[in-house]
């Protein structure tokens, strides 16, 4: 890589270390440094959001896959903005009510026991790590590559920025780093775009017609057997639904003030990231056919580097380095995010709501975030060496599959079964993540033909597992008397705040016999506003 | 009990509409979803070109884009009405306040 694409490329770091020192002097409490004190704006958050959905394994991995696998792969590029439409129909909404600042909050306000909180926070973190190992894996990967540097080096670089990021500016940090890099993966996206349609007379129907020419078999579907589909089913079931579950995605809806705006960010962010996707097909032919599926497997496994290759095919070095800056600079934004997801589910669920049972000061749980954001990135790093060797598609589908199997019946079946208990809802929680570990670890993945499992991804099997599970022990589980008649009023007063953002008006609504009959826990502040 | 009062009453009505628009979406969004993998996966009714060498397959998959934001704009839509015809539910306090 030329000089000036190193100065390309340093120049957006330093600008995103302006942005950082900037939010940091705005960020001086824990709800500041983990959700950005709910202050950021619809459209802002949107935008935001575009930067977790577009992360670098859709940049790169989507249009590196349909180069290589053609149609076959056209739903890693279509499933993205269905999972956000989902989103913004079942969770943004009810989250941004119901919780303050993380996921476990939401399971909270109905559940304020600790082993709910307990298998909640776990599991969001477990999540979260796993990402961030994917993630720093292919950003060290991806600099060793374009720079020349050391894996260790490239590591190191990574940790350091993104712990910087997270501990200095907070979310405030990460929201404006996620929204630059999405302005510049739009510019990216629509130069690539249209340079390889200058190549094709500008015709659509050329690059497909040039494809066909090529090799017809990418245009059209292919199958290989049964069990080949049946994987991409449960493919396409863990990706919509693990969208749904991860917490660094959810977190967002957190930050901003209202339910409004959390719809109007899932609005603008759907909008945005339909537009990106559905010019990625187009993208993708053009790699295949102006570098050549050989000189894109040979470059990097599973296409990964299709779109840098492209980027100097058309534009040279300086597209080049442009493209690779907004690949790097797309992996330590996400990062950022990560890394305060995890942070909540340690230092505010674990450490403030559970060892400390709520009892802790606002500057102490601050530092507890800050010690456990240096935590995060240390373990990170070690595992990162560890799996330097390590496929990225199995951390990543890792992560994938327990958001399906696990936070996302958690949070569904919070939000809307009135019937399911808090028993069931953390057996379903471990169930989720267990049988999603059990699935990949005895998969083809880890031992190719001789697999017991003949399944790469598992969620066809653990999604339906977690929630068969949840169900059964919540009816073995079921309240009965007045213990009943409390679980429906606190059903109730969940759905209320949940609909319409307010506390449940007990005070307007209730009789004497209205009023619940045994206390919900000291932990549950929402409920216990609504109930005093 | 609170159950029978009419702030209430009112309340599960606009919550059973809420829930009915987004689970209708919802669905409607994951069959068109699923028929495309399911129709790509298991059968070859998407096999062949529809216009020029664009196949079904993926005018299908632009078709689920379209869905998406078609059921964006409804959802929007939808909502922003049931929001102003139950003004006594919503009040200005959707707001909440975090840290």
């Amino acid at each position: 890589m030329s000089t000036g694409s190193l100065i390309l490329f340093l120049g957006l770091i330093a600008v995103t270390l302006v942005i950082t020192w900037r939010a940091g002097r705005k960020t001086d409490s824990v709800g500041d440094h983990l959700v950005a004190g709910g202050k950021i704006g619809g459209r802002q958050n949107g935008f935001a959001i575009v930067g977790d959905a577009v992360s670098a394994s859709t940049f790169l991995g989507t249009i590196g896959a349909i180069a290589l696998s053609g149609v076959n792969a056209i739903f890693l590029s279509a499933f993205v903005p269905v999972a956000f439409l989902l989103s913004m129909l079942f969770v943004a909404e009810p989250l941004r009510n119901l919780g303050k600042v993380t996921l476990a909050d939401v399971a909270a306000v109905r559940f304020p026991s600790r082993y709910v909180r307990t298998a909640m926070a776990s599991s969001s973190a477990s999540i979260s790590v796993l990402y961030i190992v994917a993630q720093y894996v292919a950003g060290a990967l991806l600099l060793k590559l374009l720079f020349g540097i050391e894996y260790w080096i490239a590591i190191a670089i990574i940790a350091v920025l993104t712990s910087v990021y997270a501990l200095v500016g907070g979310m405030l940090a990460a929201t404006w780093i996620q929204i630059l890099k999405a302005f510049l993966l739009l510019a990216s996206v629509t130069l690539l775009f249209l340079l390889t349609l200058s190549h094709f007379g500008w015709s659509i129907y050329q690059v497909f017609d040039s494809t066909t020419a090529m090799n017809g078999a990418l245009t059209t579907p292919s199958r290989s057997g049964m069990g080949h589909s049946i994987d991409q089913l449960s493919l396409s079931i863990g990706m919509i639904l693990g969208v749904i579950g991860l917490p660094h995605v959810l977190i967002r809806f957190l930050t901003v003030k209202d339910a409004k705006a959390a719809r109007t960010s899932a609005n603008t962010c759907i909008w945005i990231v339909s537009a990106l996707l559905v010019t990625f097909p187009v993208i993708a032919y053009g790699a295949a056919n102006l570098v050549g599926s050989d000189r894109i497997v040979q470059a990097a496994v599973g296409g990964n580097l299709a779109v840098p290759l492209l980027a100097e095919f058309l534009g040279g070095d300086l597209l080049l380095a442009f493209v690779a800056a907004v690949a790097v600079s797309t992996i330590l934004a996400s990062l950022a995010g990560m890394v305060l997801a995890t942070t909540g589910a340690v230092a505010h669920d674990i450490y403030g709501q559970v060892l400390k049972s709520g009892n802790i000061s606002p500057r102490a749980e601050l530092t507890v975030a800050r010690i456990t954001i240096v935590g995060t990135g240390a373990l990170a790093t070690l595992i990162a060496f560890a799996a330097r060797d390590q496929n990225l598609a199995v951390l990543a589908s890792l992560a994938i599959a327990l958001a399906a199997s696990a936070n996302f019946p958690a949070l569904m079946f919070t939000v809307y079964s009135r019937y399911v208990t808090g028993p069931g809802l953390a057996s379903g929680l471990a169930a989720g993540l267990v049988s999603a570990i059990a699935m990949i670890a005895s998969s083809p993945t880890f031992h190719g033909k001789d697999a017991i499992n003949p399944l790469v991804n598992p969620a066809i099997v653990t999604v339906p597992l977690a929630i068969v599970v949840t169900l059964l022990v919540s009816w073995f589980t079921r309240p009965t008397g007045s213990r009943l008649e409390d679980a429906d009023r606190n059903f109730d007063a969940m759905r209320y705040q949940a609909v319409t953002g307010k506390p449940f008006p007990w005070k307007q609504l209730a009789t004497n016999n209205g009023a619940p009959t045994r206390a919900l826990g000291d932990e549950d502040q929402t409920i216990a506003v609504g109930l005093k | 009990m609170y159950r029978q009062s009419e702030q209430f009453l009112k309340f599960r009505e606009t919550s059973s509409r809420i829930r009915r628009l987004t689970l209708s979406l919802g669905l409607l969004m994951l069959v068109s979803y699923f028929t495309m993998i399911v129709l790509i996966n298991f059968t070859s009714t998407l096999d062949g070109f529809a216009i020029r060498t664009v196949s079904w397959a993926y005018l299908f998959a632009l078709f689920q884009f379209v869905m998406v934001l078609v059921i964006t704009i409804t959802y929007k839509r939808a909502m922003n009405a049931i929001e102003r015809t139950d003004e006594p539910t919503f009040g200005h306090s959707r707001e909440v306040v975090t840290s």
